[in-house]
């Protein structure tokens, strides 16, 4: 079988999720109940777009990125009871993803507002934050800022 | 379904850690208490429901999808003043 680019990209970023650090989440996201490992892997050079690969469901994969510098204001509320389930000593530990939902063109992606993935970078450990009470969309569309 | 009759106070059980407790009952709403470990995920259905059918669209998009957006979100095409420059690759 012939190797497209992209397949050679895909071997490459599994390649490479080999000597990342697994990510724990500490429930798992809604809808994939049996996935709780993962690796975050870069997709691009200015740090904007990573994978978030299950090393448990090969071929599972999210598109994450951070909320800057599309949503300057964008700052969810992480509660005490998540903070301890993340072993989060500091804030300045935690980083803020949002998922993304690619459309059928750039004009349709969209990214998650009201439930990010919030990970703590020293104890790899992540959940899906879920703020029901804020009235922040499922599907925001992503405009270039 | 297990149909079970609870007063305000009362409790039930789900499994050795999940206890759901009726706290009141005002007309035609009840208010729960639920006390489950944090692997437990506990949301209101409808709220569940969506998340599930948003995550489960955003899963494993196609390499195609993935080169768009990734070109969309280049700095050389779009003007990206506010790059992050961490240099830390893993995040």
């Amino acid at each position: 079988m012939p190797v497209s680019a992209a397949t050679r990209a895909s071997a490459g970023a599994a390649q490479e999720a080999a000597d990342l650090p697994v990510i724990e989440f500490v429930a798992p996201m809604p809808g994939f109940p049996d996935n709780r490992r993962f690796v975050l892997v870069r997709l691009d050079e200015s740090g904007l777009l990573f994978a978030l690969t299950s090393i448990e469901t090969p071929g599972l994969r999210f598109l994450v990125l951070p909320p800057m510098p599309y949503f300057p204001d964008y700052a969810p509320e992480v509660d005490d009871d998540t903070l301890a389930a993340l072993g989060v000593s500091g804030a300045e530990s935690l980083l803020v993803l949002l998922l993304v939902t690619t459309g059928d063109t750039v004009d349709d992606v969209t990214v998650n507002l009201m439930a990010p993935i919030v990970l703590d970078q020293v104890s790899r450990r992540a959940v899906q934050l879920v703020l029901s009470r804020s009235g922040l969309p499922v599907r925001a569309p992503l405009k270039a800022p | 379904m297990l149909v079970l009759t609870r007063r305000p106070g009362e409790s039930v059980m789900v499994g050795d850690d999940v206890v759901i407790t009726v706290l009141d009952v005002r007309g035609d709403v009840v208010r729960l208490g639920i006390k489950a470990p944090r692997s437990v995920q506990v949301h209101r259905e409808e709220v569940y429901r969506e998340l599930q059918k948003v995550n489960r669209e955003a899963a494993s998009p196609s390499d195609l999808a993935v080169n768009a957006l990734s070109k969309m979100l280049s700095p050389k095409t779009e003007n990206v003043s506010e790059t992050p420059t961490d240099p830390d690759k893993t995040a």
